[in-house]
């Protein structure tokens, strides 16, 4: 066989310079490039990259950090766990007592207006045109800010915030972008899904579906085991 | 009071040859609020999370920031981990989660990556070699910082998990959630960038 008859990806060039590819994988990356110059060039520059990547200093972290990282999670523990309440109220399903709601409510709306009136956070007000919601709040990502949207309707779950968003969850990071695929949780790629991020079970269970990142592309899982729907092929 | 489980057993650790205490001993010592327990999980990887933070910000401030942030939330959920990764590989995932939704939200900070000056270099001081050499490495190590500062961010995670942190394909896919297919390829893509970046600021 001719060596030069296919080169081998960037890919495999890689993951050979990490002793990433099976042994038979590996031979035949290593007989090639001991045959072919341009790909022996290119397996030097990634490797030098790779080293120089590993040649950077582990920096250490300045002297307070691990001071304030107590301090922080010390201020979190003491603050009594009214919003830890919320949440779990809002993880529990249906709350029982109108009164509880109300009291929520407006407990939320006095600390958002009180926050505003700080200038903690820049709170901008305005409409959604379909006024689903009602006032949509727009808020700096302050810490504060950032805990005031988890009282108000998001809730973080595996590390990863997810706001509501129609009947589903809908992950933050993900903005505005539209799902590019949509999976039945009971699709081959649903289960998948599902088993890698465990967690996905807890946010079906009290919605819908799930809008998250994942990787690069946005998705969404519906709760429904609906046999028909068409697991749309991933982009490349 | 009681004394913390942890300290004991770390104490005991040094001398009498037991291993240190498991990642999920650590879980169930926080649910039992044992404060020891995160303070434990922040000396074994507080330096990690800031490094990692590091090199996905590209600027010491924001790394700080965002450490303080994740150990926040690692702490919240600290009571939640079941061990079905290693405490290692969730608080990378729950790091990575951290910095991707941040670093989205507000502009990187904008370095040249032809007069990368001020920022000290951060190559490892290697004592067998002349003045000469050093200064090379650390205007390498700038070039590099200002190059994987560019790499958009999918691949920026994937290469700094591997050539910074040394993780292996299969971990790097568990924290990321994705394929080893797709680590390869976002390595390789990375690397490849780098790689052009590093090629044009040479010239």
């Amino acid at each position: 066989m001719n060596a030069h008859a296919a080169h081998p990806t960037d890919d495999l060039l890689s993951a050979y310079l990490d002793g990433e590819l099976r042994e038979r994988e590996a031979r035949r990356v290593a007989d090639h490039v001991a045959a072919c110059p341009s790909c022996r060039t290119d397996l030097d520059a990634l490797g030098r990259v790779a080293r120089a990547l590993g040649r950077l200093e582990r920096a250490t972290p300045p002297p307070l950090l691990a001071e304030l990282v107590e301090r922080r999670v010390a201020l979190e523990e003491r603050r009594p766990g009214l919003l830890d309440r919320l949440e779990s109220q809002m993880r529990g399903g249906p709350i029982d007592s109108p009164l509880v709601v109300s009291f929520a409510i407006v407990l939320t709306l006095a600390v958002v207006l009180y926050v505003f009136h700080l200038g903690v956070a820049t709170v901008e007000q305005r409409q959604t045109p379909p006024a689903r919601d009602g006032v949509t709040f727009e808020v700096a990502p302050t810490e504060a800010a950032r805990e005031l949207i988890d009282a108000v309707g998001v809730r973080t779950v595996a590390g990863r915030d997810f706001r509501r968003a129609g009947g589903g969850w809908r992950e933050v990071a993900a903005g505005d972008r539209p799902a590019e695929a949509t999976w039945a949780a009971g699709s081959p790629e649903g289960r998948e899904l599902v088993a890698r991020e465990p967690w996905l079970d807890e946010l079906l269970a009290d919605g819908e579906a799930v809008t998250l990142v994942d990787g690069d592309r946005i998705v969404e899982v519906k709760r429904a085991a609906e046999d028909d729907a068409p697991g749309i092929a991933p982009s490349p | 009071m009681e004394a913390s489980a942890i300290t004991t057993t770390a104490r005991e650790g040094e001398g009498a040859g037991t291993g240190p205490i498991g990642d999920l001993e650590l879980a169930a010592a926080h649910r039992r609020g044992d404060p020891e327990a995160f303070a434990e999980v922040y000396r074994r990887h507080g330096t990690t999370v800031y490094n990692l933070a590091l090199r996905m910000a590209g600027d010491p401030d924001a790394a700080a920031d965002l450490t303080q942030e994740v150990f926040l939330r690692v702490h919240r959920h600290l009571g939640k981990f079941r061990g079905r990764s290693a405490l290692k590989t969730w608080i990378f995932r729950v790091a990575l989660n951290h910095c991707r939704s941040r670093l989205g939200r507000r502009p990187r900070p904008t370095i040249s990556l032809t007069a990368a000056e001020g920022e000290p270099a951060r190559e490892v001081p290697d004592p067998g070699r002349g003045p000469e050499e050093r200064a090379m490495a650390r205007d390498e190590g700038r070039r590099l910082e200002a190059a994987l500062a560019a790499l958009p961010v999918a691949f920026r995670e994937a290469v700094v998990l591997r050539d910074v942190q040394g993780l292996a394909y299969e971990e790097i896919a568990e924290v990321l959630g994705v394929r080893i297919g797709t680590v390869r390829s976002r390595i390789a893509r990375g690397r490849d960038r780098l790689r052009a970046l590093l090629t044009e600021t040479e010239t």
